[in-house]
């Protein structure tokens, strides 16, 4: 009176399947489960109980044990609910012994026997696929996900029943459709023609975007920071089909199975408020879950009023800016999370906003002034490689007509392209044109720029004149980085 | 031991200022006198009141005055860094400042000294100047500086740090400190006070190790008045530092210049004021040169340095291209970037690349932060 069926769960971004074996021994009737489940998996013993009794099966009125192997490995959430009430049946003799052996279930059971959806389906499935598993029977819910990983098979079904059917051969299968790519996540954002003057902000952003540049604008409140920041999603590439599934996947652990996931090709964009916490902007928690910075992952974070983020959520943020990934180490195991994502910030100039402001007086003291932009400086700039001071809009400007985000967003793409086929990021001072070496060299001793900031520099003037679809780097695009560079 | 020693002492000393200490010198006859006084000379002779008399003897006795002069003589007459002190008897004190009520006893300067005996203006305004503000006084500095005037100011951040910045880059310049020369305030100027004594003067009337104290600039403000034939003030509010310094040069007798400005305007209230009672309106360096009887002939040939980049510049501009041209004459003002390029209706990547060519060939300047101004 045993049976194994194959779940999974959730480490970082990356399912682990795990066995779910089901033991019917003479004794007390008892229900345990052992193998390190968490508070919601020790509670899918009253889920699977009541799951059983109304969906018209008996539940058995043995010593029953459910082990989760590997044991030391943390198992977390609902979805294991159906592949213990599988198990039991089969353990029970409802279903052939071995029909579970290949078939990855996953679902959480209600009261009556119905199929919810879950998080995480998609990394679970790819793991299974992995794992060498061609079958699967997911909820309605995930249908999507699961038809998305190729080499494996996937069934949707709605109830226990509906479950048994399929495994017993009794009921036909119901093939889900697989998700499809959709480019409409861009109509989500803000688009460029609504963004009025500002013109030296929306050259800062087409550079940003073509040449993936951490940008920071500074300007006073209500000059158009948050809007521009908002319509650099929209001006990015869209995604690769294989980018997009990345990103589906770390939406498909963050959102807990709410939902149809969608697979858009629109970068993400994420603006925590500033109040976040460091485990909400680099992910946390007990059970580690993803941060902000790998919700953003493959677009865009925005840290709108930057000044307000505490000191030491800002610091946490270098090394995932660094190396693209989070890897957080709990007690006995660690979890990475990808996290290449490009930064964005807004600040004002000075706490209330209107330093250098042409239309309203600033009446901040020097130390406030100091003290603020000293909460801006630091290791956080280091990354930065624009920087834009913006100022208040002019009354004339209310009514110009500016390019839409489409025109622009072809430009990045075309630079971008240019900058693929011209191999390495990192074209040293060597491609730089005489004139261009010149203006660089007068204006690192004028400007008293470091060797960073002149690394910048030519990082910058690189995509200036890719964006120009120059194959040199000339005078002019030197002279245009220079305007961007970082000067708190 | 030296008059100068005792006078030193006496700046050394709380409740001492130079009218006390001028006062007891004439009473008891010399400086030693004046320091050794005791609690009934320093009431009768002094004026002081018996505690602060108390609180001086107290201070004296704590005092290791030849030591300290020893050290303070060591550390100057090594004469390496062109640090040094000069006293009310020492030839070199400024005369105009002998002029004064109340003329500092000691002087603690840093650079070159000499740069007082030409003619001097004093430049201040507001801190939270707006690109216009710091565009003029840059302005002016730099041009008053190319006629051999040698501009003070307080080295304060925005008025005062332009027209010392302006003045370094033609001619000579002395900061009037309220702190000790090894305190420099504000930190932001740090790197402009280093400049400073290479080409003009560091001057503080506080020892070394004297933090900025809200009480101590009163007494600069004093100083960079009394130091100069006249002051111009650029931008400030009512009820401000600068106008406190205006009415302290009226008080000393100086000529007090204004840069008007639009009477809307916050920063323009302060200098439209003094215009409205009776200060001389000024559109431009000539105007301030016509009142001090100097006259465009007289200029002196300016720093080598400055001269051998003019005519390089002249050149360059022939050659520069159409958009620079474009971007050069559209700027009748301190204008931001995107302000520009509305005017010019160039793309904002030629405006931007365009003036830091210009700012890179010496052409135009970046006031504030994306704000441009024209040179000359």
């Amino acid at each position: 009176m045993f049976a194994v069926a194959k779940a999974a769960t959730v480490l970082g971004v990356n399912g682990h399947i795990v066995d779910v074996e089901v033991d019917l021994a003479r004794g007390l009737p008892s229900f345990e489960i052992v193998g390190l489940p968490d508070t919601a998996l020790r509670e899918s013993r009253q889920r699977v109980r009541a799951a059983l009794k109304n969906q018209g099966y008996a539940f058995p009125m043995h010593r029953l044990t459910v082990n989760l192997a590997p044991g030391n490995l943390r198992k977390t959430g609902s979805a294991f609910d159906l592949a213990i009430a599988l198990g039991i049946l089969a353990a029970g003799g409802l279903i052939p012994e071995n029909r579970l052996q290949d078939v990855l279930v996953l679902g959480e059971l209600s009261l009556d026997g119905k199929i919810r959806g879950v998080g995480g389906v998609l990394p679970m499935a790819m793991a299974a696929v992995c794992e060498g598993i061609t079958e699967a029977l997911v909820p309605v819910d995930n249908g999507s996900e699961a038809g998305l990983v190729q080499g494996l098979s996937a069934v949707v079904v709605q109830d226990l029943a509906e479950a048994v059917g399929v495994l017993t051969g009794c009921r036909s299968a119901a093939v889900p459709k697989p998700a499809e790519f959709l480019e409409t996540g861009y109509s989500a954002v803000n688009d460029l023609s609504e963004v009025k003057g500002q013109l030296t902000a929306r050259r800062a952003l087409e550079i940003a975007a073509a040449g993936r540049h951490n940008l920071l604008l500074v300007g006073p409140p209500g000059c158009g920071k948050t809007m521009l920041a908002r319509c650099l999603p929209g001006i990015l590439p869209p995604l690769s089909n294989q980018e997009a599934v990345e990103v589906a996947r770390i939406y498909s652990v963050a959102n807990g199975g709410l939902g149809q996931l969608k697979l858009t090709l629109a970068p993400p964009f994420r603006s925590p408020h500033h109040s976040s916490t460091k485990a909400g902007i680099i992910g946390g928690g007990l059970l580690p879950h993803p941060g902000e910075v790998t919700l953003a992952h493959r677009g865009v974070l925005f840290l709108d009023e930057v000044g307000e983020f505490g000191r030491s959520v800002l610091d946490v943020l270098r090394q995932p800016l660094e190396d693209g990934v989070v890897s957080l180490v709990r007690y006995g195991y660690s979890v990475k999370y990808p996290s290449e994502c490009q930064l964005v910030m807004a600040a004002n100039p000075c706490p209330c906003g209107f330093l250098g402001s042409s239309i309203k007086e600033c009446t901040c003291t020097g130390r406030e002034i100091a003290a603020y932009r000293r909460r801006l400086s630091g290791p956080l700039l280091d990354r930065i490689d624009l920087q834009v001071w913006m100022d208040a809009l002019k009354p004339k400007d209310y009514h110009t007509k500016q390019e839409s985000s489409d025109k622009v967003r072809k430009r990045v793409v075309a630079a971008r392209k240019a900058g693929d086929n011209t191999c390495d990021t990192n074209l040293g001072p060597a491609d730089l044109s005489a004139c261009a070496r010149q203006i660089l060299e007068t204006a690192a001793e004028r400007f008293r720029l470091s060797a960073r900031a002149v690394q910048k520099t030519i990082k910058v003037s690189r995509t200036v004149a890719l964006l120009g679809q120059s194959c040199q780097i000339g005078a002019e695009h030197v002279a245009e980085a220079l305007t961007y560079r970082l000067s708190l | 031991m030296s008059p100068r020693m005792y006078l030193w002492g006496l700046s050394l000393l709380p409740h001492v200022g130079s009218i006390t200490a001028k006062r007891l010198i004439n009473v008891l006859g010399s400086e030693a006198k004046a320091f050794w006084a005791n609690t009934r000379e320093l009431c009768a002779a002094g004026g002081l009141s018996f505690k602060n008399a108390k609180e001086v003897v107290s201070a004296r006795e704590q005092l290791d005055l030849a030591l300290k002069w020893k050290v303070l003589n060591e550390e100057f007459i090594g004469g390496k860094n062109n640090k040094g002190l000069i006293t009310w008897l020492d030839r070199d004190y400024p005369p105009l400042l002998h002029e004064i009520p109340d003329p500092p006893l000691v002087l603690y300067f840093w650079g070159k000294l000499e740069c007082l005996t030409r003619p001097t203006i004093a430049i201040v305004g507001r801190r939270k100047a707006s690109p216009r503000g710091i565009g003029w006084a840059k302005r002016l500095g730099r041009e008053l500086a190319s006629f051999g005037i040698t501009i003070v100011s307080g080295l304060a951040l925005g008025v005062d740090a332009a027209a010392h910045a302006g003045a370094l880059e033609t001619g000579m310049t002395a900061a009037i400190l309220g702190s000790g020369l090894d305190r420099i305030y504000p930190r932001a100027n740090n790197r402009l006070a280093r400049a400073i004594p290479k080409k003009g003067v560091l001057i503080s009337p506080f020892p070394s190790g004297t933090p900025p104290l809200r009480g101590n600039f009163p007494a600069r403000n004093r100083i960079i008045s009394g130091l100069s034939r006249g002051v111009i003030v650029v931008e400030a509010g009512e009820r401000s530092g600068s106008l406190i310094t205006a009415s302290l040069a009226v008080e000393q007798n100086r000529d007090v210049y204004a840069v008007p400005g639009d009477p809307l305007d916050v920063g323009a209230s302060g200098p439209n004021r003094l215009i409205q009672d009776g200060a001389k309106l000024i559109f431009g360096a000539e105007d301030v040169l016509e009142e001090m009887y100097l006259s465009r002939q007289l200029k002196l040939p300016i720093s080598q340095e400055h001269g051998k980049t003019a005519p390089s510049e002249a050149s360059g501009i022939s050659k520069l291209d159409k958009s620079l041209g474009r971007l050069l004459n559209c700027l009748d003002g301190p204008l931001h970037l995107d302000e520009i390029a509305v005017k010019t209706n160039l793309p904002a990547a030629d405006v931007t690349s365009g003036l830091i060519q210009l700012e890179l060939k010496g052409l135009v300047e970046e006031l504030t932060k994306g704000v441009f101004q024209r040179i000359g």
